[in-house]
């Protein structure tokens, strides 16, 4: 557990989107770069005043980290790289805000994206990793979504979940989606065209699986004592958690790390669920977003269908404001700062059309990297705004 | 060809896929175990597009480890019990008593 006072002098400066695109055409280096004069742009920051660089990205090799630090002409005192998948932004934050802290850095850019070509998200996902291109790549037809719609399976045995009360979360994301002009699908969804929509792999249908697209995000970590967030509007850190590899894939895939580090995430940052303002719940499927919740107190387990449809389907939890990735599209790892820069917007006030109001505390959620059955990574981070 | 799971040699502890240490006593030392046979949990139905649907499972073994398999045929039926195979690296599950 992170001590909370430790983070009281940190900050995030800003937090940006390249737009998502659906077969996109920009390289991962070329959208990289983009997110990071996006973001120095909206902080107020010079260049030459970066001297930490992260970056998270399935699609950037052979560069790495060091590559776009020198196309970017930057001299870093501290780099890192993070193929962490769902969990490696808020991992690359986990460490940034650290060497921020102890003066290794003082302004450190953190970048997330990729572009997938015509045959590289199936490169992707067929050697995820070692067991994957081993074990389950011989089986055909075993890719996360079959991994996942047996999880879904598990999850509505042990709650009574229907493919109707994963629908209406799905509809409330698209709902949140229609009111993000950057969300790469905004049209109106009903339940009726959700339950009517391709099965991709029973019970899941095309809406519970991630559109992939293209794009990148980036976010700057730096003091609190930094010129620019003295000016005002910076986001500050209330506690971060991480528990990774909590079952060793031996469970049931229906409790994530999160469940372990709840108490002292809450307790760390003096708030709790019901102090929440904004959720950003990593949402590779609505099962993972209720899972997710679930671990961290939001409702017990088996009061998930009254959850779902009291609190996330009436917005009194302002859940996945950008439509999450289900509708604004998954772009490989930016898809672990889509997040994070969603739930900064909404704090720094300019998520246009679908401000909360007077939003002041963010919860940020990472997860992923299925090794056999499901996702090992889980990460938490509870951020508060200023009042503005 | 049989397919077997690794079982620690300290604690008996067996698991799938393979591993450098124990998850329950972090012991190094493993024995390869033969399993026959595992029951069915949870089974997905992927759609193919010339109607060739791909069935999934995952089935509890009897010597522990919960396994993702292919499912050989077009019906399934959870809590049945399974016979496991090696078919070109894929493990295959099969019907242990298939429907007449």
């Amino acid at each position: 557990m992170s001590d909370a006072a430790a983070f009281r002098e940190i900050c995030l400066l800003a937090g940006v989107e390249v737009p998502y695109a659906r077969r996109g055409g920009i390289p991962t280096s070329d959208l990289l770069a983009q997110a990071f004069h996006a973001v120095l742009a909206r902080a107020g920051v010079h260049p030459r005043d970066v001297d930490g660089l992260g970056v998270a990205s399935f699609t950037h090799a052979p560069d790495r980290a060091i590559d776009l630090a020198w196309k970017l002409a930057l001299r870093p005192r501290w780099i890192m790289d993070d193929g962490n998948g769902g969990a490696s932004g808020l991992n690359l934050l986990q460490h940034a805000a650290r060497a921020v802290q102890c003066g290794d850095a003082s302004v450190i850019v953190l970048l997330a994206g990729d572009h997938f070509g015509a045959d590289d998200f199936t490169r992707l996902v067929e050697n995820y990793n070692q067991t994957t291109r081993d074990l389950l790549r011989p089986l055909g037809a075993a890719s996360p979504n079959s991994l996942f719609a047996m999880l879904t399976s598990r999850h509505m045995e042990s709650t009574g979940m229907t493919r109707e009360d994963y629908g209406t979360l799905v509809v409330t994301q698209r709902g949140w989606a229609s009111q993000n002009p950057q969300a790469v699908y905004r049209s109106p969804l009903t339940l009726e065209q959700y339950l009517a929509a391709p099965i991709v792999s029973t019970p899941l249908c095309r809406f519970d699986c991630v559109p992939v697209v293209d794009g990148a995000n980036a976010i700057v970590v730096t003091r609190r004592d930094h010129p620019r967030a003295r000016a005002g509007g910076a986001v500050g850190i209330k506690a971060m958690a991480s528990l990774h590899n909590v079952d060793h894939q031996e469970g049931n895939g229906l409790r994530t790390g999160l469940a372990s580090v709840a108490d002292g995430l809450w307790n760390a940052a003096g708030i709790g669920p019901s102090d929440v303002d904004v959720a950003s719940l990593y949402d590779d499927y609505p099962v993972m977003v209720l899972v997710q919740l679930a671990d961290l107190g939001f409702f017990p387990q088996e009061l998930v269908r009254r959850y779902v449809h009291e609190h996330i389907a009436t917005r009194r939890l302002a859940l996945n404001t950008s439509g999450g990735q289900l509708s604004a599209g998954q772009a490989g790892t930016a898809g672990s700062l889509h997040g994070l820069v969603e739930a900064m917007a909404q704090l720094q006030g300019h998520a246009g059309a679908r401000q909360v109001d007077e939003a002041r505390h963010a919860l940020v959620t990472g997860y992923g990297m299925v090794e056999y059955r499901h996702g090992m990574c889980a990460t938490a981070l509870v951020l508060h705004g200023e009042p503005r | 060809m049989s397919f077997a799971v690794n079982q620690c040699q300290r604690c008996l502890h067996a698991v799938y896929p393979a591993r450098y240490l124990c998850p329950n006593c972090q012991g190094s030392a493993w024995r390869s175990i033969p399993v026959r046979y595992g029951r069915l949990q949870q089974c997905t139905r992927v759609p193919g597009s010339r109607g060739d649907d791909a069935y999934l499972g995952t089935l509890q073994t009897d010597a522990g480890p919960i396994v993702v398999a292919r499912l050989a045929g077009t019906r399934h039926t959870t809590g049945q019990r399974y016979a496991l195979r090696l078919e070109r690296d894929a493990l295959v599950a099969e019907p242990d008593s298939p429907d007449p």
